[in-house]
């Protein structure tokens, strides 16, 4: 075929080809005679289809780019043909066509994104408690035993004698019998710089030495004990984690890998939010904790003397500026799997203080308690006589048991698995 | 901009649109023959300035889910500015290409390993557990390496297949995996041997990566056998290396010194460093940066310079002429570009660094583009999700 097929006197545009097959380029006259679009040249007569003709973004010169679809021809047609062109496909060459294609696909993908924002904020914190109550009692029994190991290699546990054991065990089974709660209370006391308390999940509670030295009686530590306890009975560490677990497969779903400012921000938020939901479980904790304490026939005022207390050490604290970051005064936080997720540092700054704690406010929670403490009656029998809370005091008084460094945990754990017939005694030397 | 002089089979068509212009359509050569090659590139930060500003818009209110998109017309703009004798290369991927593959790697590969490494929790002994992730530390760690490199490998298949010149193809062949376990025991070499064999890891994996490259269906050469490929770099290698030990040593000196007050005061209890002291502390850590960084300069551009060295096709030869100088000008000004838009001025970055290769890249000898034939492999249907799931997919 000829060069010239196109009918003379039709309109035609001088264009640049390449067929898609090599890589040479051909000069073409360009013809439109109704639904085909002629493209004649040296060696090249080509008819396309213009139903199925799309245009690909024009190059930085203003040059038109079109091509036909599934293929890896393009014809090139200089800006100064645009008129000509934009007579001839309408469709393609409609004005404001790729802005109406952008905001159609960013208003997708942001309702994507608050469609997933109403889940992660809303939906996942109304289905974690429900959800962490069908978690099999088993599962989360070995969730707690992961952490508590964790716990275990990286605290150093205290030497409890028969009557401290003791005392924990008769607190821990007294509040067992009046809250329901599927695990059994396993409660221990763990070496530690700072005052703190912590729920793990399936039924373990661990208790500083720390925490005991600032209590002056057996009733203030009934009083946390039965607030953890609550956290046990409510499965709040569990739907904690769900609700973590959740929040970072989808964010990571939503962000992906990425390290720049959004995806900071983002992850910030979720932050945040966990704080938020937090702090509605400890109030729950808190209440249920009170109605531990009335079934118990325990001092309901414990829980709020508790509170009055460590008020007092962070106003004395605050006052002092004796800021030591090692002894963290700061209130529990009863459900962070590490003690280090809470550290001292926002002291200063009282407004992110309370945003940023996982606790309500000290103050308020030492009056809700002491307000609902006025009502309840009780028999006035102390939690623990006077020689179990002096067994209790005395834990840990002597330091960590000697041979339990990290170091010689580390070797007796190795030895433990490498041989695993033999008494770990041999591999602690 | 240099270009070809105006070919005398475009001299038929009738030229009332002032296709003389060096970049139209019109003007390319028809000559049959070897061809010689020009690089041009003529992007502009106003150029690309509407995108990024749109991307970093669409980018918040979707949380960050138009990466996909944004990254696609960054790559549009850099390609189409960049021109080969007064052709311009096209990028032909698309979000939905790049999205579709995030999904998809993450539902097949990270939602499974989650999985592996939750059930492993559940499933082992409480006393163990730590142990157990203890010893399998350094597998994971060779996993997830190798993973990378999977990734680097599968990403830069898909960008040149996506990637054409007068409508023919780049591409990658070879293995995915051969690539992946290089990476890996090239990276294990460089940490034995306390960095030194770096320079030759990034060689050869380069050399791997572009003796597989193709345009339609001509291959890339490397003219350089293993042995000897980064000699030239180890010079400016050990002054980067040097300089990073007693920049370290001075580093850790200097950071004694401000924190204990002196060094007889070493081993007391540190005292509580307030806001004075961090910001000598930063101030400190910059000025390390900046030594450091100051004396890689002549190794990076090394690297760029050899990359292009030993690079053939057909008849043609390479050679970017990249210097300590300008490249860290580049390097200095895009840092503070990217640090102070929080990362939203990354297109901007990009395009800088896009253009100083772009401008400073020549071939020599001459190449018989015409009877360069489509190349066959199409490439793969999506895009890079493993590379965005390790955040390497923002690579131009």
């Amino acid at each position: 075929m000829s060069s010239s097929t196109h009918t003379p006197g039709r309109p035609s545009l001088a264009g640049t080809y390449a067929d898609g097959e090599s890589a040479r380029l051909h000069a073409v006259t360009v013809t439109l005679d109704a639904d085909i679009l002629a493209l004649d040249g040296e060696d090249v007569a080509v008819r396309w289809q213009v139903p199925r003709l799309h245009r690909l973004p024009d190059r930085p010169d203003g040059a038109a780019v079109i091509s036909e679809k599934g293929s890896d021809a393009r014809l090139w047609i200089a800006p100064g043909d645009r008129d000509v062109l934009r007579t001839w496909f309408p469709r393609l060459f409609a004005p404001g066509r790729t802005r109406r294609g952008t905001l159609i696909l960013g208003s997708a993908l942001t309702g994507i994104a608050v469609a997933s924002l109403a889940f992660l904020f809303v939906g996942l914190p109304l289905l974690s408690r429900p959800l962490a109550h069908t978690v099999p009692l088993d599962v989360e029994r070995r969730m707690g035993e992961q952490t508590n190991q964790m716990v275990t290699w990286f605290t150093d546990e205290c030497e409890a004698g028969e009557e401290a054991r003791a005392a924990l065990d008769s607190l821990g089974s007294r509040l067992y019998a009046v809250s329901g709660s599927p695990f059994e209370f396993r409660l221990r006391i763990v070496d530690a710089g700072f005052p703190n308390a912590f729920a793990l999940p399936g039924g373990r509670i661990l208790v500083t030495d720390e925490l005991i030295d600032e209590m002056e009686s057996p009733d203030e530590l009934a009083g946390v004990l039965a607030h953890e306890a609550a956290h046990v009975a409510q499965r709040h560490v569990m739907a904690a984690q769900l609700r973590e677990m959740g929040f970072g497969v989808l964010l990571e779903l939503l962000i992906g890998g990425g390290s720049g400012a959004g995806q900071e921000i983002a992850r910030t938020g979720a932050t945040l939010e966990s704080l938020r939901h937090t702090r509605g479980a400890e109030s729950e904790a808190d209440d249920y904790a009170l109605q531990y304490l009335v079934a118990a026939d325990m001092n309901p005022h414990g829980l709020a003397d508790f509170f009055e207390r460590m008020q007092t050490v962070l106003e004395g604290e605050a006052e002092a500026e004796a800021e030591d970051a090692g002894a963290d005064a700061d209130l529990p936080a009863e459900d962070a799997s590490e003690p280090s997720a809470e550290t001292g540092d926002a002291r200063n700054d009282r407004w992110l203080s309370s945003v940023l704690r996982t606790h309500p406010d000290t103050r308020a929670r030492a009056e809700r308690a002491r307000a609902a403490a006025e009502q309840i009656g009780w028999s006035g029998e102390p939690a623990l006589n006077e020689t179990e809370w002096a067994a209790l005091q005395a834990v840990c008084s002597d330091g960590p048991i000697p041979g339990d460094t990290p170091l010689e945990r580390v070797r007796d754990r190795i030895g433990d698995v490498l041989k695993p017939g033999e008494d770990g005694e041999d591999a602690r030397e | 901009m240099t270009d070809e002089p105006m070919p005398a089979s475009g001299s038929n068509v009738p030229d009332e649109n002032g296709l003389a212009e060096p970049a139209t359509p019109a003007s390319e050569p028809a000559a049959s023959g070897g061809e010689r090659l020009v690089f041009a590139q003529s992007g502009t930060v106003g150029g690309i300035l509407p995108i990024t500003l749109l991307n970093a818009l669409l980018n918040i209110v979707t949380l960050t889910l138009w990466r996909f998109w944004g990254r696609t017309r960054v790559r549009r703009y850099l390609w189409s500015t960049t021109t080969i004798n007064g052709t311009p290369m096209e990028y032909t991927g698309s979000g939905w290409e790049l999205f579709r593959s995030f999904i998809v790697v993450m539902v097949l590969v990270f939602l499974p390993i989650y999985g592996v490494f939750f059930a492993a929790q559940l499933l082992l002994p409480p006393e163990t557990v730590i142990l157990v992730f203890g010893l399998a530390y350094i597998p994971i760690l060779i996993f997830f390496s190798w993973l990378l490199g999977l990734a680097v490998w599968i990403a830069r298949r898909y960008r040149l297949s996506r990637t054409t010149w007068r409508g023919i193809r780049f591409g990658q062949a070879g293995s995915a995996n051969t690539y992946a376990w290089a990476s890996v025991g090239y990276g294990l070499l460089s940490g034995i041997t306390l960095g030194w064999y770096a320079p030759a890891a990034e060689m050869r994996l380069t050399r791997r990566l572009w003796r597989e490259t193709f345009y339609g269906d001509r291959q890339f050469q490397i003219l350089q056998e293993d042995e000897g490929l980064a000699g030239p770099l180890y010079p400016t290698f050990a002054l980067a290396w040097i300089a990073g030990v007693v920049g370290y040593v001075g580093f850790i000196w200097a950071y004694m010194y401000l924190l204990f007050g002196g060094f007889e005061n070493i081993g007391d209890t540190p005292p509580i460093p307030d806001a004075m002291m961090i910001a000598k502390i930063y101030g400190l850590a910059l000025v390390y940066a900046l030594f450091v960084g100051l004396a890689s300069l002549p190794y990076a551009a090394a690297v760029m310079r050899r990359k292009a060295q030993i690079l053939g096709l057909e008849g043609l030869t390479f050679s970017l002429d990249a210097r300590s100088l300008s490249l860290g000008w580049i390097y200095v000004t895009n840092f503070l570009i990217i640090a102070l838009t929080l990362g939203f001025g990354l297109p901007v970055a990009q395009l800088r660094l896009w253009r100083y290769i772009f401008k400073r890249l020549e071939a020599e000898g001459e190449i018989d583009i015409e009877a360069v034939r489509q190349n066959a492999d199409r490439g793969p249907k999506a895009g890079e999700g493993l590379a965005d799931a390790f955040d390497i997919g923002n690579v131009i």
